[in-house]
């Protein structure tokens, strides 16, 4: 039996974003919803002390369901299925692309061909799996993460990407450990999204800026005044660190999903407010795109620092400053354009 | 030693090198733009020490060899600039994901002006700041092996310089991701000329 989804599109690049953001971005595509539209309404930080997992698609939630965490403004909903085998793995996902659901798939980079850590670099990466050809013994996949791939891919191989322990990699400690245990990812679009409207887009900003102001109880780090905290936290354990670079590493991973929350964003303002013709609402966009460029920096120390973290650390304070001060800036003039309009 | 040009002032980096972003295929190992290891392809880029003009500019390209420096992480280093009236700093360079920072203009007043920097990111992508592409090269190298189909860019981009008074140096962002590998100063005659004629009347 052959069964291939049409159409499937890849997501254009955005170095930025996760590898998580852009096989959403697809599924999203395939509805006919612009992914920046949806993927970048919401915008948050959020993270609970020891969440982190070493995988491309790690993103720190507030409840279990992930789609709620990331859209929480559109109808959808997502599930992490564990099969307890290969052949388990393979079956599920067979049945999700039989029932017209394309499958968001874990994966060890390690096997993949078209990968440049093929053979080479253990690390947790994710795809998109839309068909199969049972005759061929071939799977098809879409990667949108350069080089990128998009096409039928040999079972054998997908099985052993997907089966990997992903083990701890000296070359590439961010991505490696986390083991991979066959797991994929379901999102299901559950009704009609909202209308493209200015009542809608301030609605969705005044909620999030809610969210940055109000902070939960319990030890989770959330909204503004959690991101400064966490920070703090982190700047911290990097400045006693003896050199195993754990709090840079987590900073890398954790900040990766921060990064392409806030990115998408300013994508998400700067597009409405080219839609709804907007000016102010792109003015605020660029401003948020400012502080994901912020994360590329800390990201960076934190990488180029690992060997070093003590030395790393003041001017990881000095960045975090930078950012917290420019973040709460942009929530200001968030604020005054719901006053505005 | 600055190269001076008609319009444009070459920037001498050398001594302000601190990194290798460049790799011949034969030894993909030499250097390391990123914290992976990754490099340029040094076979797909202009020759080393020589002047290449991109779009109009003309930069100093820096050596390739192995073992050699030639780029500039930014650490807040202190570039000095043959004193001159300039409308735009030229740059060569690529950052580790998308960024942006100032750099801050030192005048020959004592004024001090914060301008932006931004560059794209190195990956194949296109331009986030609305760069022009230098350098589209064909591979990308990792340490261990030449990778065909995904290729690194360098980007052209460049940093206004609003005043219309004479620029002394410049101080580089304190930020890791965005590396350099050539600056050329462009001259503003037009504005040369009627400071002149202001200082004459």
């Amino acid at each position: 039996m052959k069964m291939v989804l049409s159409p499937i599109t890849a997501w254009p690049h955005d170095d930025v974003a996760s590898c998580l953001m852009t096989c959403i971005a697809t599924v999203l595509a395939r509805h006919g919803h612009d992914p920046r539209l949806v993927l970048g309404a919401n915008w948050d930080f959020y993270y609970a002390p020891g969440d982190f997992r070493r995988e491309e698609y790690y993103y720190p939630c507030r409840f279990a369901d992930l789609a709620r965490c990331i859209m929480p403004y559109h109808p959808l909903s997502s599930r992490w299925h564990a099969p307890a085998s290969a052949a388990a793995g393979e079956s599920e996902v067979k049945d999700a692309i039989r029932r017209g659901t394309p499958a968001l798939v874990a994966v060890d980079n390690y096997y993949l061909h078209f990968r440049p850590a093929h053979r080479d670099v253990h690390a947790a990466h994710l795809v998109v799996v839309y068909g199969f050809d049972e005759e061929a013994g071939a799977m098809y996949v879409l990667d949108s993460t350069p080089p990128g791939y998009n096409g039928p891919l040999d079972a054998g191989e997908l099985r052993a990407a997907r089966g990997s322990g992903n083990p701890l990699d000296d070359r590439d400690t961010f991505f490696a450990t986390a083991p991979v245990a066959h797991r994929w990812l379901e999102i299901e679009v559950n009704g009609p999204f909202p209308a493209l409207t200015r009542e809608w887009v301030a609605g969705v900003v005044d909620q999030n800026l809610r969210r940055f102001r109000e902070a939960p109880p319990g030890p989770a780090f959330s909204g503004q005044d959690g991101l400064r905290r966490y920070l703090d936290d982190l700047c911290a354990r990097a400045a006693t660190e003896s050199g195993d670079g754990a709090a840079l590493e987590e900073l890398y991973v954790v900040g990766w999903a921060v990064q392409g929350t806030t990115a998408l964003h300013a994508a998400f303002l700067m597009t409405a407010g080219r839609l709804l013709g907007w000016d102010r609402l792109s003015e605020a966009g660029r401003r948020v795109d400012r502080l994901a460029h912020h994360w590329t920096a800390l990201r960076m120390m934190g990488a180029h620092g690992l060997k070093a973290p003590q030395d790393m650390a003041p001017r990881l304070r000095h960045r975090a400053a930078l950012l917290l001060g420019d973040q709460e800036q942009a929530l200001l003039e968030l604020q005054w354009l719901l006053r505005r309009g | 030693m600055h190269v001076t040009h008609e319009a444009f002032v070459m920037l001498d980096l050398a001594s302000a090198f601190n990194n290798d972003g460049i790799s011949y295929p034969e030894n993909v190992a030499d250097g390391g733009f990123n914290v992976w290891g990754n490099t340029f392809p040094a076979d797909e880029l202009p020759a080393s020490r020589g002047v290449v003009e991109v779009a109009g500019v003309p930069f100093r390209f820096p050596p390739k060899e192995d073992g050699q420096l030639n780029s500039v992480v930014c650490r807040g280093q202190v570039l000095e600039v043959p004193p001159g009236l300039y409308d735009w700093i030229y740059v060569l360079g690529a950052s580790e994901r998308r960024s942006e920072d100032w750099v801050y203009l030192h005048y020959a007043s004592g004024a001090v002006d914060p301008e932006w920097l931004r560059l794209s990111d190195f990956w194949p992508s296109a331009p986030h700041f609305g760069e022009v592409a230098a350098f589209r090269c064909r591979h990308m190298h990792y340490p261990r092996h030449v990778q065909a189909d995904m290729g690194p860019v360098m980007w052209r981009q460049r940093v206004p310089v609003p005043r219309q008074e004479a620029l002394q140096r410049l101080r580089l962002p304190d930020n890791v991701a965005i590396h350099l590998f050539a600056l050329t100063c462009a001259r503003s005659p037009g504005a040369a000329a009627e400071r002149a004629r202001q200082e004459a009347q």
